[in-house]
């Protein structure tokens, strides 16, 4: 069992910054995209791409473990990896 | 579909769900049913696009603040990605009746879950424990519950990391909201991919669960607590009677 400890604490911190960044991107994207549905230019459909931003975003945090965890956390980055790898399998089965 | 309604009910759900801790899919499922009209898949898809919104916005905050048990979430969220997935794949072939009763059940146990209670009994914390066979299989059942009825499962996913794990309620609290983003977005996806996610209607709404939780964030103070838990346990035993008519009228 890993437990809270400094490096925990700075991985924590910078999965923050990547669920803020991503949860924006999508935010904007989807802003600009009704307004333009509302504008009645549909051509371009933004918010279909804001809402995949933030379906990937949680895969996008869990890759960001799996790459960053490194050796001292390895049982980390197998759990990640294996979630990943997982979602990606249930994507295949779908399709 | 009016944007501003769907917008409303994500402003409804987003709202409700950060002033009263709970994902926004028990809201959300039945608003989009009964308010929107969708059909229950379609209302599921879109219910999860908006717990993953939930959940990123909440767990940033709580990653923040140091209050989330990163390895214990990743290792538990391994298996309720399983099970969403799973759910998410055999959702195109369960019947809509008991997914209707299904989903009253779970309203009806956390509207009684949610009723403000005096004192709450709670086990003395310990030091968290390595997920154990009972904690991954439990975890594999909250991640169906979430794939088959559009919900984080956060109502399961709290009493895992809480009883079974040690954690505090505190850090169960937060260690959940991080874990429903992953659950709900491998359902999600499976949902999307299946063709049954209409996107506008998922950023509509989705938007409006945003703005929700914003203006939650900033109003939630000045609201007695004690009396919206109240109201809210009402409200979702109602939904839970509604949706029993309704899965009735579907057999």
């Amino acid at each position: 069992m890993v437990s809270n400890s400094s490096d925990v604490e700075v991985l924590g911190a910078r999965l923050a910054a990547v669920l803020l960044g991503a949860q924006w991107a999508a935010v904007a994207l989807i802003c600009a995209g009704l307004a333009l549905e509302v504008a009645g230019w549909t051509k371009v459909r933004l918010e279909t791409l804001g809402v995949g931003v933030l379906v990937a975003t949680p895969f996008l945090a869990t890759a960001f473990i799996a790459l960053t965890a490194g050796r001292a956390r390895a049982r980390l980055a197998i759990f990640a990896v294996a979630t990943l790898a997982l979602a990606g399998l249930g994507i295949v089965l779908a399709a | 579909m009016e944007v501003l309604q769907l917008a409303g009910i994500g402003v409804l759900a987003g709202a409700l769900g950060a002033l009263l801790g709970v994902g926004g899919g028990v809201i959300l499922v039945p608003g989009l049913i009964f308010l929107a009209g969708l059909p229950f898949s379609s209302a599921v898809a879109t219910s999860l696009v908006c717990v993953v919104a939930t959940s990123v916005a909440g767990s940033a905050v709580y990653l923040r603040r140091n209050a989330v048990d990163v390895p214990v979430a990743v290792e538990l969220q391994c298996f309720t990605v399983l099970g969403a997935v799973a759910a998410g794949l055999a959702a195109a072939v369960v019947p809509v009746a008991p997914l209707f009763l299904a989903f009253a059940t779970l309203l009806a146990v956390t509207s009684v879950r949610m009723w403000p209670r005096e004192t709450r009994a709670t086990p003395a914390v310990r030091h968290p424990r390595a997920p154990t066979p009972v904690a991954a299989g439990a975890s594999v059942g909250a991640g169906v519950v979430s794939g088959l009825l559009g919900v984080g499962g956060g109502v399961l996913n709290v009493p895992i990391l809480h009883l079974l794990l040690g954690l505090s309620f505190d850090r169960a609290v937060a260690t959940s909201i991080l874990m429903i983003g992953v659950t709900a977005s491998a359902a999600a996806a499976v949902y999307l991919v299946r063709g049954v996610v209409d996107l506008p209607v998922a950023a509509a709404t989705m938007l409006g669960t945003f703005a929700g939780a914003s203006l939650a964030a900033v109003t939630g103070r000045r609201v007695s607590q004690r009396l919206l838990t109240m109201g809210f346990s009402l409200l979702l035993l109602y939904v839970a009677f509604r949706m029993v008519l309704r899965g009735i009228e579907q057999l």
